[in-house]
């Protein structure tokens, strides 16, 4: 690997790591503060917190992209776009499963979007192999 | 496509890693190149033709087929 993109991944997996460790914490806190608050702008603001560290960690991604070569753009694209049918598919699935009664998922739904993140990640290095 | 990037590179007693850094690429993409499992975009081909100092279709040629 070119030490250009060493570097890059490097920093990349670094502030992942931070972003994602900040987002249990302010999630935990947001939700066990959340129990004591009625709706309200400070509940609003609450319930709005974690996607803070979530931007981070986006940010963090989109300059790590721009830093990719041509193969590991491709490969992250290509991972990108069976995590969007995947997730298409597992939303309509629980849809059906909770209009018929069968299952309600709603209290689940938090892990929905960090779920879709690990199986995109899981994808990238299965089509890439551990340098994507 | 195929392509004699591991002929050259051997010639030359470059390592996959010693090719990356040149072409600005990760290991694995060269690996892949190499394998023909990725082929380049045009201008990583003619960055490679320039490493290799030689002309495009001397690395890179159509597979049996492609042509048709």
């Amino acid at each position: 690997m070119s030490e250009r993109i060493k570097k890059a991944k490097r920093r990349y997996t670094i502030e992942l790591f931070a972003s994602m460790g900040l987002y249990l914490v302010v999630l935990f806190a947001a939700l066990t503060i959340a129990k004591t608050q009625e709706p309200g702008v400070l509940l609003t603001a609450l319930a709005l917190a974690p996607l803070a560290p979530l931007c981070l960690a986006c940010f963090s991604f989109f300059r790590f992209y721009r830093d990719m070569d041509e193969m590991q753009k491709r490969v992250s694209a290509d991972a990108a776009a069976i995590t969007l049918v995947i997730g298409i598919m597992a939303a309509i699935t629980l849809g059906f499963l909770k209009r018929f009664g069968v299952f309600d998922f709603e209290h689940d739904m938090i892990w929905f979007g960090p779920l879709l993140i690990v199986v995109w990640g899981v994808l990238r290095f299965v089509l890439g192999g551990r340098d994507c | 496509m195929e392509n004699r990037l591991k002929e050259l590179r051997a010639a030359r007693g470059w390592s996959q890693g010693d090719l990356a850094e040149k072409l600005d690429v990760s290991r694995q993409t060269v690996n892949s190149l190499e394998r023909g499992k990725y082929d380049p975009s045009l201008p990583l081909a003619f960055k490679i033709a320039a490493v290799f100092e030689r002309p495009i279709e001397q690395i890179f040629s159509p597979e049996k087929g492609d042509m048709t």
